[in-house]
């Protein structure tokens, strides 16, 4: 287990970074802990490694009107200590306080867990979740991708070999709304055999728009537009009325060595039913506060 | 005379929790592990190792990979021809050994199995190269399935056996009349206990250093039993003994699994001396997964027969050991199956025992001993048995063990199987746990928890262990060394300081301040003052290591004996300087005082006046301040003890939770309480794994696929729960020091409480916990059969 021959360029500049990435077989490194052990078993064997931790434009997080702008380099622990980020989109902090352990979420970053797009990670799940946008850097030009053009399958994104993640767009959510996480583990800080995210936004009792979002059940995260459209304009008191099968219609999980793809499928609707329960909950606690 | 005596009181050292002297090093980050240590000109070495779980070699492509810079060679097994192979004798009948090439020959026989040898500048060229050899196989039928395998010759893995089982074994107590009985009731059950790794932190790793001037080898071993191996490369390598020292330096854990013979221990010290260069080998994570002695995977069929009283009658049991590709050396692939059935009748009364194991080869890893040796196995199937009696009967799960547990006054007892146990409070340790405040909250807390997110239940479980086994008994069943005595030499420098040398090999254990504690008691010292030696062959000439719950016996009762005859060479010194009798002589910390003058000396003036000082003392006491002496207690000592667990199972997720423990256990006499927590902790921690999450999987095609601690599971801090410990000292008279062993009971008896711990959670439902780990999956396929709800 130790990596092949590679070069390494500690990048001072994004352009400096871009310039490096032009070489065939160059990768980015940012946090190190998903693509360390990945090299380390020669899965994969980049010439060069650009090392882009030290680019400070990269780990900003900025409050704008109506979004969020996260740099990639953003750590998972900074993302929960970041005030503006437990302000605006707290679902955020409270899910990454569930990835891995504290020494990883110190070196893991959003950049790298989006562009590792690991079905069962929680960025990802939140990008998808969060209706997200990805500021996509390369040598040449610059784009902006929503998350449901940038996840394509397990492991794999749209990403280009030359393009660098800049930032992420989080639009803010201006309605009242609840919000929801949960993450089912074999064990503490292992990746989700199942996760569920949420947001409802709510006026009058009467759900105006929601989010919803599964991880650990397909390829990609998957969004629940299904569910999401049959509680739109119902009353929160309201029984949802959703069948199991209407929860399971969007799920395609796959077996593993931690749960098989029937306990995925059967743990899956509990645990969306609770995110939807509990974001309603976690709306009513907010307003009384 | 005796009136104007004065009164000393040696603090007593034996009983106290002192820090382990040990610990600074490791918290600090200074421990010195094997691959810690660099020698100029060392080569390394990078394994080819079987992709295949069996097959014959066709042939190996190694040309592309000598002509990188930096690859010394490639060497296959023509290189190590003149090697003997490695094979596990054993004095049972019945028994067919193995024979495993240090470096496979025609047929490779498990995954991870070695075929070829690079010889590499260092590890990363060495991996550069692996990935330009190719090996061409013809594939041969898998052997996975330990039943299929027993029955069915087909498919050999090793053919000069003639059959995949290498040894059988039955044994009979008793009578089987019982059957006929009106009244007689019976549980039974067919249970697995799935195959786990050891998992220590640090992987193994061999350096030797061949010294071409003396023609000395030292090997650098990560490994439990130095002496064990100096004794066995001596062999296989044709070289003297003292020509090959063994030196364990500090361990990081092995639990059993760094206390075998491995081929890459051979092959290092081997090619050390062939190509007369410093050769390293450290395993990494992935190579240790593979090829690290696993434990258990048994398939144990049992019956247990009652009366309406719930008294115990009889107890019949089948085991099947998978114990993988070979018999591993110096243990035999016997040693784990064979203790599944020879402690199957557990600390009970039970006049009728009926068993019967079948030790198959499979082509898998081979198993080897691990924390518990066969006991977690046993205990879970009888206490899974003895729960499943009492509820038969609706009796309490205290009620049924207190009615058979043997007697105090009926000890030493022999068990159907033949182990015998001698002094150890079994009702006692189970009482205390039943009366302790842990038990009444735990109560508590199951009556006030009772929601609907959650089932709730605890478990109990009280077994029997034999430690610090002497002469009489073997460690491994028919095993032909003798691991029944261990020597202890303690020394006074000039300098007045004392050193205690010992062929244990502490890795964890903390038995640098044990041993330390028990010399400072019998001669008056300070342990801190003591430096204790392990480890290392040249120091200690012979002794086997540690292992089995021997050292603080075995190696404690060393030290008592040769303390003592030390003690008295001191006095003897001091009462010439002191100008009074021995016997009006005291020591205390260091200083060695006259009881009835205010005169005293410490131990550098001792020191001086026998070894430099050529004056004071007349030729004849200048003895040197020097004393050997071995220690063998015969028999085995009993170690009891009952764990409760108290567990929450989530009715959403199904995951287990321990929420609390407790540990109520007769070590006999405790020499530092914090260290056998400590132990105590560790080892409920690693019942927890098996209870709960680790199990090594093979697909069918014999490819591990749980080979990283990401699909591997052990447990973290967060799985583990506040463990309480409770102590009773029973003692053992003839042993010296009343010691019994300790290091394993809590991975013994975790695995049962929790599987009971479970079962009473979910008694509503008509299910049965026969097999670990519990996970999710466990739980619910047992649901999707309908069995929960
Ligand atoms: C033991 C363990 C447990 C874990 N548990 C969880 C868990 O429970 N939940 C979870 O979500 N994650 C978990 N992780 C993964 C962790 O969150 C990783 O940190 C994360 O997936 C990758 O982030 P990184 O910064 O370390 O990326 P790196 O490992 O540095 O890179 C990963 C990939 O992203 C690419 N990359 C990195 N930055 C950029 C960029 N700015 N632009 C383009 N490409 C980029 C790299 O080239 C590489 O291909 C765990 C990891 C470990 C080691």
């Amino acid at each position: 287990m130790k990596p092949s021959k590679f070069a390494y360029v500690n990048a001072k500049t994004l352009d400096e970074a871009l310039l490096s990435l032009k070489q065939p077989e160059a990768k980015i490194i940012a946090g190190g802990q998903s693509l360390v052990p990945l090299i380390n078993y020669r899965l994969s064997q980049p010439s060069t490694l650009i090392d882009i931790s030290s680019i400070i434009e990269l780990s900003q997080i900025s409050v704008q009107d109506h979004k969020l702008e996260i740099g990639s380099l953003v750590t998972h622990n900074q993302a929960i200590t970041s005030k503006d980020i437990t302000k605006f989109l707290p679902i955020i902090s409270f899910a990454l306080e569930h990835t891995a352990h504290k020494t990883i979420r110190n070196s893991g970053t959003i950049g790298g867990s989006a562009a590792h797009a690991d079905p069962s990670a929680e960025w990802p799940l939140l990008i998808m979740l969060l209706d997200c946008s990805i500021n996509i850097i390369s040598y040449k030009n610059s784009r902006t991708i929503l998350a449901k053009d940038f996840f394509i399958s397990e492991l794999t994104t749209d990403l280009k070999e030359d393009e660098i993640i800049k930032s992420f767009n989080f639009p803010k959510i201006k309605q009242n709304y609840g919000w929801s996480f949960e993450k089912i583990v074999q064990r503490s800080g292992d990746f989700a055999l199942f996760s569920a995210g949420s947001i409802i936004e709510i006026d009058h009792n009467i759900i105006i728009n929601s989010k919803l979002c599964v991880g650990g059940a397909g390829e990609t995260p998957i969004r629940l537009s299904n569910i999401e459209a049959i509680i739109k304009g119902k009353n929160i008191e309201s029984n949802f009325d959703i069948t199991n099968d209407q929860f399971l219609s969007l799920l395609n999980p796959t077996s593993d060595e931690h749960a098989s793809m029937e306990y995925r499928l059967y743990i899956g609707p509990q645990v969306i039913r609770n995110v939807l329960i509990n974001s309603i909950q976690n709306y009513k606690d907010n307003k009384n506060d | 005379m005796n009136k104007d005596k004065k009164i000393l009181m040696r603090p007593k050292y034996i009983g106290k929790p002192i820090e382990r002297f040990e610990d600074s090093k490791y918290l600090s980050g200074n421990a010195k592990y094997t691959s810690d240590i660099n020698i100029d000109k060392m080569l390394q070495l990078v394994f080819v190792r079987s992709d295949e779980s069996h097959a014959k070699i066709k042939y190996i492509e190694y040309k592309e990979a000598l002509k990188l810079e930096g690859i010394i060679d490639v060497l296959t097994f023509k290189d190590f021809s003149e090697l003997n192979q490695i094979t596990s004798p054993s004095r049972m009948s019945n028994y067919f050994a193995t024979y495993q090439d240090v470096v496979a020959k025609n047929k490779v026989r498990y995954v991870g199995e070695i075929i070829a040898v690079i010889v590499a500048k260092n590890r990363y060229v060495g991996e550069d190269a692996l990935e330009l050899i190719e090996v061409d196989y013809e594939s041969l039928d898998p052997v996975i399935d330990p039943e299929e395998a027993a029955s069915n010759n087909k498919i050999l893995l090793h053919e000069n056996i003639g059959s995949n089982v290498i040894l059988e074994r039955s044994f009979s107590h008793g009578t089987k009349d019982y059957i006929k009985s009106k009244n007689i009731k019976s549980v039974s059950g067919k249970f697995k206990l799935s195959r786990k790794s050891p998992i220590a932190i640090e992987n193994r790793c061999y350096l030797s250093d061949y010294d071409i001037g003396s023609g000395n080898i030292t090997l650098y071993s990560s490994t439990q039993i130095p002496g064990v191996i100096r004794d066995a490369l001596s062999k296989i390598l044709g070289i003297a003994g003292n020509k090959i020292n063994v030196k364990a330096l500090d361990v990081g854990g092995g639990f059993g699994g760094k206390g075998s013979l491995y081929p890459e221990e051979i092959i290092v010290t081997y090619l050390s001396k062939k190509l007369k260069k410093p050769i390293k080998w450290t395993s990494d994570r992935l190579e240790d997964f593979l090829t690290t002695s696993q434990a258990f995977e048994e398939i144990i069929e049992a019956k247990l027969f009652f009366d309406d009283d719930g008294k115990f009658i009889s107890l019949e049991g089948d085991v099947i050991g998978n114990i993988g590709a070979y018999s591993i050396f110096p243990w035999t692939g016997a040693l784990e199956p064979v203790q599944v059935i020879g402690f199957l009748p557990g600390p009970y009364d039970i006049k009728n025992f009926h068993g019967n194991v079948k030790c198959v080869v499979t082509s898998k890893s081979p198993t080897g001993p691990y924390r518990g040796v066969g006991r977690p196995a046993a205990v879970f199937v009888l206490e899974r048995l003895v729960d499943m009696a009492a509820k038969s009967i609706s009796m309490d799960p205290f009620t049924i063990r207190m009615k058979n547990l043997i007697d105090t006054k009926n000890l030493p007892y022999r068990i159907g199987s033949g182990i015998i146990w001698n002094d150890a409070g079994f009702k006692e340790c189970l009482e205390k746990s039943k009366n302790s405040n842990f038990f009444k909250e735990i109560i508590d807390i199951k009556n006030k928890k009772k929601c609907n997110r959650t089932w709730i239940g605890y478990g109990i479980s009280t077994y029997a262990e034999l430690t610090g086994i002497g002469s009489k008994i073997s460690v491994a069943p028919g095993m032909p060394i003798n691991t029944g005595s261990e020597t202890a030499t303690i020394e006074i420098d000039g300098t007045g300081s004392v050193s205690g040398i010992f062929a244990i090999a502490s890795h964890g254990q903390g038995l640098e301040t044990t041993l330390a504690q028990i010399i400072a008691d019998e001669i008056g010292i300070k342990p801190e003052d003591i430096k204790i030696t392990h480890g290392d062959t040249s120091k200690a000439k012979h002794g086997t290591g540690t292992y089995a719950s021997r050292s603080a016996v075995i190696g404690g009762g060393a030290a008592i004996k040769t303390a003592r005859v030390l003690r008295k060479k001191i006095l003897k010194v001091a009462a010439y300087l002191l100008e009074t009798d021995p016997n009006n002589i005291e020591i205390i910390d260091g200083i060695i005082s006259s009881l009835n003058t205010n005169k005293s000396i410490n131990f550098s003036e001792l020191a001086n006046s026998v070894y430099s000082d050529m004056e004071t003392l007349p030729v004849e006491l200048r003895d040197s301040l020097y004393a050997k002496e071995s220690y063998d207690p015969i028999f085995g000592a009993t170690t009891t003890a009952t764990h409760i667990a108290l567990v929450e199972i989530d009715k959403q997720t199904l995951k287990v939770k321990v929420l609390k423990y407790l540990v109520s256990e007769d070590c006999g006499k405790v020499i530092n309480p914090m260290i056998v927590d400590g132990q105590v902790h560790g080892g409920v921690a690693q019942g927890i794994g098996v209870a709960l999450l680790e199990k090594i999987n093979y697909d069918n095609q014999g490819q591990l696929t749980t080979a990283n601690l990401v699909d591997y599971k052990i447990p973290t801090a967060s799985e583990i729960p506040k463990i309480d410990v409770v102590h009773t000292e029973h003692f053992l008279p003839e042993n010296l020091g009343q010691f019994k062993g300790m290091g394993e009971g809590g991975t013994i008896g975790a695995p049962a409480a929790i599987a009971n711990a479970v079962a009473d959670a979910l008694s509503d439902y008509n299910i049965n916990i026969n097999e670990l780990p519990v996970n999710q999956e466990y739980l619910f396929q047992l649901l999707k059969n309908g069995e929960i709800r």
